[in-house]
């Protein structure tokens, strides 16, 4: 059940996280002349993606 | 079309900042030693606001151990920004209830109120004498839009079921006769808003051709693009049509940085964002 429960949190953690790349990598594409925001970009995406892979941890441990 | 003629008449129309929101930036401007007292004074001539200023401060959020009756202890407890940061940000979501097939009012505050919030983490690390009128600009950058689909509803979902890929300042121009953000930019000087946050409002989307008040315009074009890529609220277009570099190299903030900025202003947003819906219903 718990294991059922974790897969579960894991398949919808990946699929936030996939929607948040592909959201950034339109945003930076439908800019002309994008490479310095490009760089931006990636430090935003790395940030966030820490982000909520710690929060979802946390919920996981706490639903645990 | 709003002709540029006319548009003397229709800021006239527009609606005006409550009083107490005029006030209270008119004691912040104008003395520079106001106190608890002061500001107390001000909110308690209006009991919406006294309420809205108890209900914050007795909020579970704040876990005080007693109840918090009197305006100018919850200013000691809460601090003078807190205050004035959320009964402005209330006070606008009062003004501006436009409904419009186009945006959502508490998407389009939540970007609002997100660009604030991050436009003074920003200014926090850059330049932490402008944090206050930071999160003013953000709070207004892009109120612009509102009145122009309050004034015109029509053109206004014609121009975005046309333009869906990005802003452009000469789009709106060419649909609407003036921008949203040169639009949000008279509405704060209407307003009696000092000339810098004016400015960082009426040039959000147009770095290049600022000559006063770099840092804080690049503040608020910033923090504008990263609640757009953390898709902080929405306020009817996703995605900008330009980045200016310089706007980056004038907060002078390395990259390594954004890590603990992006963090608190994501803290601050999300645990602000419950509060503000609360205080909203009082």
């Amino acid at each position: 059940m718990g294991d059922t429960f974790s897969e579960e949190f894991q398949k919808q953690l990946e699929t936030q996280m996939v929607d948040f790349e592909s959201f950034v990598d339109t945003f930076v594409a439908k800019i002309p002349r994008n490479e310095e925001i490009a760089e931006l970009a990636e430090v935003v995406k790395e940030i966030y993606l820490k982000r909520i892979k710690s929060g979802n941890a946390k919920l996981l441990e706490r639903k645990k | 079309m709003i002709q540029k003629d006319n548009l003397l008449d229709v800021l006239v129309e527009l609606p005006s900042i409550p009083v107490i929101i005029q006030r209270l930036h008119d004691l912040l401007d104008k003395n520079k030693d106001y106190g608890v007292i002061d500001v107390a004074s001000i909110i308690e001539t209006d009991p919406a606001f006294t309420l809205k200023v108890l209900r914050l401060v007795n909020s579970a959020f704040y876990g005080c151990p007693r109840k918090i009756v009197s305006v100018s202890e919850a200013i000691t407890i809460l601090g003078f920004n807190t205050v004035h940061h959320l009964l402005l940000t209330t006070s606008l979501l009062d003004v501006f209830k436009t409904p419009h097939s186009r945006l959502d009012t508490m998407e389009f505050w939540l970007h609002s109120f997100g660009v604030g919030t991050m436009a003074k983490k920003l200014l926090h690390r850059a330049d932490s004498g402008t944090q206050n009128e930071g999160f003013i600009s953000g709070i207004l950058h892009d109120i612009g839009r509102i009145i122009l689909a309050r004034l015109e509803p029509e053109l206004f979902l014609m121009f975005y079921e046309n333009n869906e890929s990005a802003i452009s300042i000469e789009r709106e121009v060419d649909y609407f006769g003036i921008d949203h953000a040169t639009l949000s930019g008279k509405l704060a000087r209407k307003w009696n808003f000092p000339d810098s946050i004016a400015t960082a409002v009426a040039k959000h989307h147009s770095f290049n051709e600022i000559e006063e008040h770099a840092r804080l315009t690049a503040a608020v074009y910033i923090a504008n693009i990263l609640c757009h890529l953390l898709r902080v609220g929405n306020s009817g277009n996703s995605y900008i049509s330009e980045f200016y570099p310089k706007a980056w190299q004038a907060l002078e903030i390395s990259l390594d940085e954004l890590d603990p900025i992006i963090n608190s202003a994501l803290d601050e947003i999300s645990k602000s964002q419950s509060i503000i819906y609360n205080l909203q219903k009082s």
